[in-house]
């Protein structure tokens, strides 16, 4: 593959299915179950309020409420089975046509913190990061074609988080600006309805007006069920803006085994799906027809150290309740594949695993996961590589590979090269051999050569190859830059929300 | 009525479009029309090889691709060599290249050949399990600069050494460019221990230690 080369995933002829048919209808009934017998609890009165024309049970006193099954069919079924989600560019544009043959990487981290190798001291150190680290997050992104948006952000401003201002809607007009990309979910987790009007407003004008923003939204509401059953009202608020601003949805469970969840699998997957039937059912309610992208997230916990863990469960859960969405209501999936971890090499090793197993199980829009804990630059090229690599796998699974006819088997070939003889400059060899077909693919930092000769030239780790690859990804310039007086509108909504939002 | 340019252009062409077929009856055509074989070969062959080459350098070409165009250029090239005076055609570099006795590999030195014809140094690729003597003889006998012996066997890793010491027997260990490679760990201990000129078990470092020793040793620019 050429360096810059924008590579498409193919159609998956052959996705792998974890569970059979009459298992993923066993896990839905369980959720139906928890949803109509055990409830959800939402923490505020007001936002209950947003239900009281539905055909649910409201248990006022303990806020929970009891969802019956046929209302939350009836509500999932308005969701739709194709859709756009926008770039600022329209070339980037993201169609999603079904859950047999659109698939798309969004590069993610969300970490509050930032390790910076120090090339003086040989160490990593941390620091906040701020406004500057976010905006060079977002152009090294925008600089990648394997990243076909965003996910969130790569890493917080917590310089003005910790100012008391709205940092959340910087962040996501920084993205807009310093990025033709599709943003994705954002995270206005403090603010009420307030903050997501500014947040509407904003990508309104970014994408020329509230009637563009409704045929081509850019962002995302990411509402979830939190913990055990448990809908916060800032979640809540997610679904309501979301909603009122015609933003996709990324509906999740944020639960996590043993602790806020159960420690078995298949219960994790029934109460993953149960909460993201919920998010679901809540913004087809407020707004039909709002693109619905399910992400039945399955999060462990090590029981040992406390901190969220890459286990394989997490790739198998979601993978179930993702084929719960897929093959029994037809509906596109996100997944999340995460490098939990902050030694590159043995983060790298996990997350390449867990980008392969959830892409061969078809995860439609794959989150690019970097290091939540503490962001690392290098990552941003490092996720790229095994991104391409995952999508080799893949062609090796599609007729471009395992087509079982004439032309792919070469009897007549192998016939007339003999035993004795080289395929190497052999039309079929030169006609096969196209990098674009994937069979040969090779990654631009990896180490090709023998190893006497990397040992030769220093014996840089792929962390350093990446590390140096920073520097070219610092000189990219976004094309085409956002309109002067759409950045004059809304640094003057920001200026606004600033006065507004203060904390102090 | 066709010119010397159009001609040398449409071979280069004809090489881009690793057409061979095409590539020796526009040869033909140009030596019936009475230009030099020469010029057909310095206009015609050599940038289109080179231009090859570059790509390959860039990461833009695959080695199949590359030896296509080598392999063209080579029969082009013998066909216009067999019409002229022998000793006209001067290339910048002459290798003698081959896997050392016993070893039956042959991959390598394809690719070496084809990168190396590509970069402007002619090759002769006597193939695999090459007696010492065969290469020396060949080195004699076409004035060679350099002789190139890979080695894929660890068991066969001696050989390189037999060489060089077959060369100092001769007195002419100073004559040649000496360079071994192959995937059978050659290093720079190795190389230093039977004081060959240079080492490699990557194409692309093969071309560049050849290009260094030959500025170095023969003041021959590459």
């Amino acid at each position: 593959m050429k360096k810059g080369e924008r590579i498409r995933y193919p159609k998956m002829n052959r996705m792998w299915r974890i569970a059979s048919k009459e298992d993923l209808e066993i896990i839905d009934n369980a959720a139906y179950h928890i949803l109509s017998e055990v409830g959800v609890h939402i923490d505020d009165k007001e936002c209950i309020e947003y239900l009281k024309d539905a055909p649910v049970k409201i248990d006022e006193k303990e806020l929970i409420v009891k969802f019956p099954e046929y209302w939350i069919r009836e509500m999932i079924a308005k969701a739709p089975r194709s859709y756009v989600l926008a770039g600022r560019d329209p070339k980037w544009d993201l169609l999603v046509k079904s859950y047999q043959e659109s698939y798309f990487n969004l590069f993610t981290s969300g970490s509050t913190k930032l390790y910076e190798w120090d090339d003086n001291t040989n160490q990593w150190n941390s620091r906040i990061p701020g406004e500057a680290d976010v905006i060079r997050g977002f152009k090294m992104v925008d600089a990648i074609d394997a990243y076909d948006g965003f996910f969130g952000t790569p890493v917080e401003d917590v310089v003005k988080t910790n100012e008391g201002l709205p940092a959340e809607l910087h962040t996501a007009y920084n993205k807009m600006k310093y990025s033709v990309k599709h943003g994705g979910p954002c995270a206005i987790t403090e603010g009420a309805m307030v903050e997501w009007d500014y947040l509407g407003k904003l990508a309104a004008e970014v994408q020329g007006g509230f009637d563009e923003l409704k045929k081509r939204p850019i962002l995302a509401s990411l509402p979830s069920c939190i913990g055990p059953l448990q809908s916060t009202r800032q979640n809540f608020w997610a679904t309501v803006g979301g909603a009122k601003y015609y933003m996709p949805t990324y509906p999740y469970w944020g639960g996590t085994a043993p602790f806020t969840g159960p420690a078995t699998g298949p219960a994790m997957v029934a109460m993953g799906v149960a909460c993201t039937h919920y998010c679901i059912a809540l913004s087809e309610y407020l707004a039909p027809g709002t693109p619905a992208i399910p992400w039945p997230n399955t999060l462990t916990t090590d029981p040992q150290s406390g901190q969220l863990a890459m286990t394989p469960f997490l790739n198998i859960g979601d993978g179930i309740g993702a084929q719960v969405y897929q093959d029994l209501y037809g509906l596109p999936v996100a997944g999340c594949a995460y490098c939990l971890t902050s030694a590159l090499d043995e983060a790298s090793a996990s997350w390449a695993l867990a980008l392969i197993t959830q892409l061969l199980w078809g995860v439609n829009v794959q989150q690019v996961g970097s290091t939540p804990q503490a962001f690392i630059f290098e990552t941003i090229p490092m996720g790229e590589t095994l991104v391409n690599y995952c999508k080799q796998h893949l062609f090796e699974l599609t007729e471009n590979f395992l087509n079982i006819d004439n032309e792919h088997l070469a009897l007549d070939l192998i016939k007339e090269v003999g035993p004795k003889g080289m395929f190497t400059t052999k039309p079929h060899t030169l006609k096969w051999i196209d990098q674009k077909m994937g069979l040969f693919w090779r990654s631009n930092d990896w180490i090709h050569e023998h190893s006497d000769q990397w040992l030769a030239k220093g014996a840089k780790t792929w962390t350093e190859i990446c590390r140096e690859r920073l520097k070219e990804l610092d000189k990219h310039e976004v094309t085409p830059p956002i309109d002067k007086d759409v950045d004059e509108r809304c640094n003057a909504l920001l200026k606004q929300a600033d006065e507004e939002l203060a904390l102090f | 009525m066709v010119t010397k340019e159009e001609i040398c252009n449409e071979m280069k062409e004809a090489i881009l479009a690793y057409d061979k077929a095409k590539c020796i009856e526009l040869a033909k055509q140009g030596i019936a029309e009475k230009f030099k074989a020469i010029d057909l070969i310095n206009d015609g062959l050599t940038p289109a090889i080179q231009a090859l080459g570059e790509k390959f350098g860039r990461g833009e070409l695959a080695l199949p691709y590359l030896m296509v165009g080598a392999e063209t250029m080579q029969e082009v090239l013998n066909y216009l060599l067999e019409t002229m005076p022998k000793g006209e055609y001067k290339p910048k570099a002459k290798m003698v290249l081959g896997s050392v006795k016993g070893d039956i590999h042959d991959l390598g030195i394809s690719i070496v050949e084809a990168v190396f014809q590509a970069n402007g140094i002619h090759v002769f690729n006597l193939g695999k399990d090459v007696p010492k003597e065969k290469f020396l003889a060949k080195a004699e006998e076409e004035g060679a600069d350099i002789i190139g012996c890979s080695a894929l066997l660890t068991g066969t890793l001696f050989e390189q050494k037999v060489m060089a010491n077959f060369l100092k027997k001769q007195g002419l260990r100073e004559k040649y460019i000496y360079l071994i490679g192959g995937g059978a760990c050659p290093s720079a201990q190795w190389c230093e221990q039977i004081e060959a000129d240079g080492w490699a078990t990557d194409v692309l470092d093969a071309l560049s230690v050849a290009k260094k020793v030959l500025a170095e040793k023969k003041g021959i620019e590459i």
